[in-house]
C-alpha cells in the first residue's frame, strides 16, 4: 500500500522520461479534451491491452503526477483517503494516496477497480460530480480538488462475473474510452518495440494471438493479451526456443483444459 | 406376487388372447424379486417396445434378458436399453433385436458397472445405424469381443469394419463373425488406435483457433462410404471425420486427425467455388483435385507457415516405386508441398513447374482447373492405366474431394468414364447429404420442430383451463419489434405443480459423479476461502483490531468518546446473492445425445443436481424454476424449489420428476422469474438460464419475433437489477444468443457431456 511519508512527496509522482505508447486511435486527443475539462474517466478492455501504459503516457504528456492505485479485495476507503497514525508524541493524520492526488493535483488511477469492494469505492463519488471534494470524515477535513486533479479508472467488461460488475450508479459519473487489442500492425510493432524481437517473430506471436482470441467465448474467458505476446517475445529475445516460449508465457497461464492446451499448442505450430 | 393383468393391466388388456399366455409365463421368472414400482417399469418397457412393432416373442426375450438390467444396474439402465432396443428395432428389425435380449445375459457378465454398460449399448446404437447387419454376428460374439478388448477398442475395431468394408455384406460379415484374418489381427491391434470422439473437442477447438469460423466438425456416416480406405468428406460444409482412422505403427493418430481436419478447413476456406465436371476425363478430374488440394494448403500455409511441417510427415512417396498413376500422383502430391523432395519424372517436374509459375495467382481457383487439365493431357500421352473407380486419393488425411465438383450439368454428353465418376460421386453426395441432415439435427438437439411439439390440442387446453381455474394465471406483455410496442397482457403464464419423481435419482447423480463433487466441493472451499473471513470492528472476538484500537485510542487523546467495537473474529462473510436457475423444459430436450448416451434433459437434471449442490453447501439463496410453452396462452411454469424453502426432499423429488415437452417460449418465463426475483433483497440477484436451443414457439413463425421479446425481456430485468445469464447448448447460439443476452452474459458449451461438471463451475466463477 502507498503510505506516504511526506507531503512533499507528490514530486516522485511525476513521470520523467517518456513512456512508449503506440497510439491505435484517437485516444490521445480524446483524453486531452477530456482533461481540459477534468472530466473523470474510465477506461474499458481486456487486462493487458494497453491501459495502464497509455495513463502513463498522457501523465507525462501533461505533465501531471500520476497516482497508481491497484485495486483488491481487501481495500478499505482508509486505505484510498488515509488514516491516523500513533507517534510518540501523539497521533497524526497520513494521507492516503487518494487524498494526495487530491490535494496536489495528480491523476489518480485507479486499477480494475471493480477488484475493490463497492462499500470502498464509493468514496470516489463527491469527487467525480461538479463539487470535486473529498470528506475526510474520521479527520473532519472535506478537502478540495486541486485544479489538476483527475480521477482515472480502468475496468475489464469482459469479466464475467455479477458480483464484480460495476455498479450503474458509478459508471455513469464517467467519461469511457474502449480499448481492445490494437490492430494486427500496431500490435506488431508493440510486441517488437517491447521485446526486441524481429517484427517477423512478433508478426508470428500476434498470429499466435489473433488465434487464440478467436476462443473468447468458446472455451476460453479471454484470449492472449498483449502483455502476454510481450512477455513470449522477451523469452524468444532471451533465446527460448519460440514453441517453448509460447508454451509457457502463453498457453499454460491461459487454460488448464488439457483439449483447449492441447488446441493451443497445435495453434502455435501452425506458426513456429 | 403380483399378475402382468395387475402389474399393468393397460399391457394386459392390449394383449391378444395366445401372447397372454405367453408373456405370463416369462412373468413368472421376470418379476422375482423386483418392487412393484420396478415391475411397473419393466412393463412400460414391454409395451413401449410391442408398440415399436417388436412382436410378441421378442418382448418375452426382452422379459427374459431385462429384469437383470433392472436388478444390477438400475432404472437408468434400462431406460437406455430400451433406448438402444427402439434404434436397433427400427434400424436392424426384430431378429437382430431378439438376437441383442438373447446375447445380453453374457454380455452383463463381463460389464461389471453401469456405466460400462452404457458404452456397451452405446456401440450398438452406432452400428445399428451405420451396419445395421454386422449386428447380429456382433452379438453372437459379444462374449468372447469383450473378453478381449475394452469398450473403446470394442468400438475402434467395429467401426474399422464397417468403415473398410463398407459395401461388401460377405466381407463385412466375415469380420464381425472373426472369420477375416484383418479382423482378428486388428482385434489384437485395436487397443492402440485413435477414435475421433478422443479427439472430437480439441480439433474443434483447433479450427476455430486458426479459422475463426464456426467448423462443423461430425463423424463420418459409415454407411454412405462406398470404398475402401475412408476419407475425410465435407457435405455441405461440414467436415465429416472417419470414426476411426486406420493408423499404422509409427504414426500419431491425433497428428492425423489434425492435419485432416486442418486440410478440410483450409478447403472450406479457400475451396469455395465447384468445378464443372463437363468435358474433363477421369484422370483430369483427379489431378484438377490434386492441384486444388496443393493450392488450398499453399494458401493455408501462407498464412501459417508451421502447417507444412504437419502434413509433410503423411507425404512419403518415392521415386523409387512403381510406374503406375496412383504412385505418380502421390510423387508429385509430395513435389507440390515438399521443397526438399528430388524427382526427376517429366510428368511430376512439369506440374511442379507449372504450379510454381502460379504461385503469384494462387487465390484464382481457376488456375487448379487449369494445371490439372493440361497435366491431365500429359498423363495420357505417358498411356499408364488409370481407374477412377478404385482410386483412393492420398495421402491418408486428404479429403475426398467430392466436394470441388458440381454435379450440376448432368444433362450434357459423356463417354462411358465420366459417367462412371458421376454416378458414384453423386451416389455419394446424395446419400452423404442426407445422412448429415438427418444425424445433424439429431446430433445438435436443435429447436424443436413444430410437427414434434404439436400437441393433441383438445386435451391439451381442456386441462389447461381446468388448471388455470385452479391456479391464478399470470398475464405479461409481450415485445413486439416490428411494430414496436409491447403486446399488452398478450401472454399467459401458468403455474403447474412440479410432479414429485425418485428423489434417489439425485443422490445417485451426486454418487455418479463424485469426482466432480469432489472438484466442486475442493472450489467451494476456495470459494469460501477468498472471502474476507475476519469479521473487523466487532464488540466482543478473539482477536483485538488493531485499526479499531487506534481509532478508539485517537479518539480518548482528542477527548472524544470511542467506539468500544475493538475486536475481530473469524466468521464466514454471508454472499449477499439470490440466485434462480430458469430450465427450459421444451420437447427438444428428449433428444438423445450419442456422445454422452442420454438425453439433453437428463444431462441438464444432472447438472441442475450438481449445481444445487453446490449452492446448497455454499448457503447461498436460490431457486430452480422451469418452462415450457404450448402458444402463447400456455405457458406452463414448475417451481421445483423456491428461495426459503430447503433443498429438502421434496425439492430433489421434483427435479427427479421433471419432464420435457412443448416450445420454448423464453421471454415471458424470463419474466416471470424476474417477478420472483425482484420481491428478494439480495445485493446480487441473477437468473442463469439453462436452455438447448433459441426461443421457439408453435403459434410465432417470424423467427426474429421471440428473439427480440427474449432480449427485451433480458433489459427488463437489467433495468431492475436483475443480471441474467445464459448457458446455451446450442452450438449455433452464437448468432442470437450475443443478440439476446449482451457479449458477457452467455456460454456455449462446446459440449453436451460436459455440461454437469460445466454448469457448477460456471456458477462459482460467476458469483465468486
Ligand atoms: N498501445 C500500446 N503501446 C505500448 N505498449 C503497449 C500498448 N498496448 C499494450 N502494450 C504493452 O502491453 C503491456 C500491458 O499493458 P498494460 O497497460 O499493463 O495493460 P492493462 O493496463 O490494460 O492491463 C504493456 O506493458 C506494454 O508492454
Ligand atoms: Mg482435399
Amino acid at each position: 500500500m502507498h503510505r506516504l511519508p511526506s507531503e512533499n512527496s507528490i514530486a516522485q509522482y511525476v513521470i520523467d522520461e517518456e513512456p512508449y505508447y503506440r497510439a491505435t486511435g484517437q485516444e490521445v486527443a480524446l483524453y486531452e479534451a477530456a482533461y481540459a475539462v477534468r472530466m473523470p474517466m474510465m477506461l474499458k478492455g481486456p487486462t493487458g491491452c494497453g491501459k495502464t501504459r497509455f495513463v502513463e503516457y498522457m501523465a507525462w504528456r501533461l505533465g501531471k503526477p500520476l497516482v497508481t492505485i491497484a485495486c483488491h479485495e481487501d481495500m478499505t476507503a482508509s486505505d484510498l483517503v488515509g488514516r491516523h497514525l500513533l507517534d510518540a508524541g501523539g497521533t497524526h493524520w497520513s494521507d492516503g494516496p487518494l487524498t494526495l492526488a487530491v490535494r496536489y493535483g495528480a491523476i489518480c488511477y485507479l486499477d480494475e477497480v471493480v477488484e475493490a469492494r463497492q462499500d470502498t469505492t464509493v468514496v470516489i463519488h463527491p469527487l467525480t460530480d461538479a463539487r470535486r471534494v473529498l470528506p475526510l470524515e474520521k479527520k473532519g477535513e472535506l478537502v478540495h480538488a486541486h485544479p489538476d486533479f483527475q480521477l482515472v479508472i480502468s475496468y475489464n467488461p469482459g469479466y464475467q462475473n455479477i458480483m464484480k460488475d460495476l455498479k450503474q450508479s458509478t459508471r455513469q459519473r464517467f467519461g469511457a474510452l474502449d480499448f481492445d487489442w490494437p490492430v494486427r500492425e500496431v500490435e506488431i510493432e508493440i510486441v517488437a518495440h517491447e521485446s526486441g524481437v524481429s517484427p517477423q517473430i512478433a508478426g508470428m506471436l500476434v498470429s499466435v494471438g489473433e488465434k487464440s482470441r478467436n476462443l473468447k467465448g468458446h472455451g476460453l474467458e479471454e484470449g492472449m493479451s498483449t502483455r502476454m505476446l510481450v512477455y513470449a517475445g522477451q523469452l524468444i529475445a532471451g533465446g527460448v526456443a519460440p514453441a517453448a516460449a509460447c508454451s509457457v508465457a502463453l498457453v499454460r497461464p491461459l487454460t488448464d483444459d488439457a483439449d483447449m492446451r492441447d488446441a493451443l499448442e497445435a495453434a502455435v505450430k501452425a506458426f513456429f | 406376487m403380483h399378475s402382468v393383468a395387475q402389474a399393468h393391466p393397460e399391457l394386459f388388456s392390449a394383449l391378444p388372447d395366445a401372447a397372454r399366455e405367453l408373456v405370463e409365463a416369462a412373468w413368472d421368472e421376470a418379476s422375482r424379486g423386483l418392487s412393484f414400482e420396478n415391475q411397473r417399469v419393466l412393463l412400460d418397457g414391454a409395451a413401449g417396445l410391442l408398440q415399436a412393432g417388436c412382436g410378441i416373442a421378442v418382448a418375452v426375450s426382452y422379459l427374459r434378458a431385462a429384469p437383470q438390467v433392472l436388478r444390477a444396474y438400475g432404472e437408468s439402465s434400462l431406460a437406455c436399453l430400451l433406448g438402444v432396443s427402439v434404434s436397433v428395432l427400427r434400424h436392424a428389425g426384430t431378429s437382430a433385436l431378439d438376437s441383442l435380449f438373447d446375447s445380453l445375459p453374457q454380455a452383463l457378465g463381463r460389464l461389471p458397472a453401469a456405466q460400462q454398460l452404457h458404452a456397451y449399448l452405446g456401440i450398438i446404437d452406432e452400428l445399428s445405424e451405420a451396419a445395421p447387419d454386422a449386428l447380429i454376428p456382433l452379438f453372437v460374439q459379444s462374449g468372447r469381443l469383450l473378453d478381449q478388448l475394452a469398450l473403446d477398442g470394442l468400438r475402434r475395431w467395429a467401426l474399422l469394419g464397417v468403415q473398410s468394408h463398407g459395401t461388401d455384406p460377405d466381407e463385412r460379415h466375415a469380420w464381425f463373425r472373426l472369420e477375416s484374418r484383418d479382423a482378428r489381427a486388428i482385434l489384437r491391434a485395436a487397443g492402440e488406435g485413435v477414435l475421433f470422439t478422443a479427439v472430437e473437442r480439441r480439433l474443434g477447438f483447433y479450427l476455430r483457433a486458426l479459422w475463426a469460423r464456426d467448423t462443423a466438425l461430425r463423424p463420418a456416416t459409415v454407411s454412405g462410404e462406398g470404398r475402401k480406405g475412408q476419407r475425410v468428406s465435407i457435405v455441405d460444409g461440414v467436415i465429416r471425420m472417419p470414426r476411426a482412422f486406420e493408423v499404422f505403427l509409427g504414426q500419431d493418430g491425433v497428428a492425423l486427425y489434425r492435419a485432416a481436419a486442418a486440410h478440410a478447413a483450409a478447403h472450406l476456406q479457400f475451396s469455395a467455388q465447384r468445378f464443372a465436371l463437363r468435358a474433363l476425363r477421369p484422370i483430369q478430374v483427379a489431378l484438377v483435385s490434386l492441384i486444388e488440394d496443393a493450392r488450398a494448403e499453399h494458401l493455408a500455409m501462407r498464412e501459417m507457415p508451421g502447417l507444412r511441417a504437419l502434413w509433410l510427415p503423411f507425404h512419403v512417396a518415392l521415386p523409387t516405386v512403381t510406374f503406375s498413376a496412383v504412385s505418380l500422383m502421390q510423387r508429385l502430391s509430395r513435389a507440390l508441398i515438399d521443397p526438399g523432395y528430388h524427382d526427376e519424372n517429366a510428368f511430376v517436374a512439369r506440374g511442379r513447374h507449372m504450379f510454381a509459375q502460379a504461385l503469384d495467382q494462387l487465390e484464382v481457383p481457376a488456375i487448379s482447373r487449369e494445371i490439372g487439365a493440361l497435366l491431365g493431357d500429359d498423363f495420357g500421352r505417358m498411356r499408364v492405366p488409370f481407374d477412377f473407380r478404385t482410386y483412393v486419393i492420398e495421402p491418408l488425411y486428404r479429403d475426398d474431394n467430392l466436394h470441388l465438383w458440381d454435379m450440376g450439368d448432368a444433362g450434357e454428353q459423356r463417354s462411358d468414364d465420366q459417367e462412371t465418376i458421376l454416378q458414384s460421386a453423386k451416389l455419394e453426395q446424395q446419400e452423404g447429404g442426407e445422412q448429415s441432415s438427418a444425424q445433424t439435427d439429431e446430433e445438435q438437439g436443435g429447436p424443436a420442430q413444430p410437427d414434434t411439439a404439436q400437441p393433441d390440442h383438445v386435451s391439451a387446453s381442456e386441462a389447461a383451463v381446468i388448471e388455470a381455474a385452479l391456479l391464478q394465471p399470470y398475464l405479461y406483455d409481450e415485445w413486439d419489434y416490428l411494430v414496436g410496442i409491447d403486446r399488452p397482457r398478450w401472454c399467459t403464464l401458468i403455474e403447474k405443480a412440479a410432479e414429485p419423481g425418485d428423489p434417489r435419482v439425485i443422490e445417485e447423480v451426486l454418487q455418479r459423479n463424485d469426482e466432480t463433487v469432489r472438484r466442486l466441493t475442493s472450489m467451494i472451499r476456495a470459494v469460501q476461502m477468498q472471502r474476507p473471513q475476519r469479521l473487523k470492528k466487532q464488540l466482543e472476538g478473539d482477536r483485538i483490531d488493531l485499526d479499531a484500537c487506534i481509532g478508539a485510542t485517537i479518539d480518548l487523546r482528542a477527548g472524544r468518546v470511542p467506539d468500544p467495537r475493538v475486536h475481530q473474529r473469524q466468521g464466514r462473510n454471508s454472499r449477499d446473492l439470490a440466485v434462480l436457475v430458469l430450465l427450459d423444459l421444451s420437447q427438444s430436450t428428449n433428444d438423445w445425445v450419442p456422445a454422452a448416451g442420454t438425453t439433453v434433459l437428463e444431462l441438464a437434471r444432472e447438472a441442475t443436481a450438481l449445481v444445487a449442490h453446490a449452492m446448497d453447501d455454499l448457503g447461498d439463496n436460490f431457486a430452480v424454476h422451469g418452462f415450457d410453452s404450448n402458444g402463447r396462452h400456455e405457458i406452463e411454469y414448475y417451481r421445483f424449489k423456491d428461495f426459503d424453502q430447503p433443498y429438502d426432499e421434496l425439492a430433489r423429488a421434483r427435479l427427479a420428476g421433471m419432464k420435457g415437452r412443448l416450445s420454448t417460449r423464453m421471454g415471458t418465463a424470463l419474466r416471470h422469474a424476474g417477478h420472483f426475483l425482484r420481491q428478494r433483497r439480495a445485493a446480487q440477484r441473477l437468473i442463469l438460464l439453462l436452455t438447448d436451443g433459441e426461443p421457439h414457439d408453435i403459434d410465432v413463425h417470424d423467427r426474429q419475433y421471440l428473439i427480440f421479446d427474449t432480449k427485451r425481456a433480458v433489459e427488463d430485468q437489467r433495468r431492475h437489477g436483475i443480471a441474467t445469464f445464459c448457458l446455451s447448448l446450442d452450438p449455433a447460439a452464437d448468432e442470437y444468443v450475443t443478440r439476446i443476452f449482451g457479449a458477457r452474459n452467455f456460454m456455449v458449451l462446446d459440449h453436451l457431456r460436459r455440461l454437469p461438471e460445466k454448469l457448477p463451475a460456471l456458477y462459482l466463477r460467476l458469483t465468486s
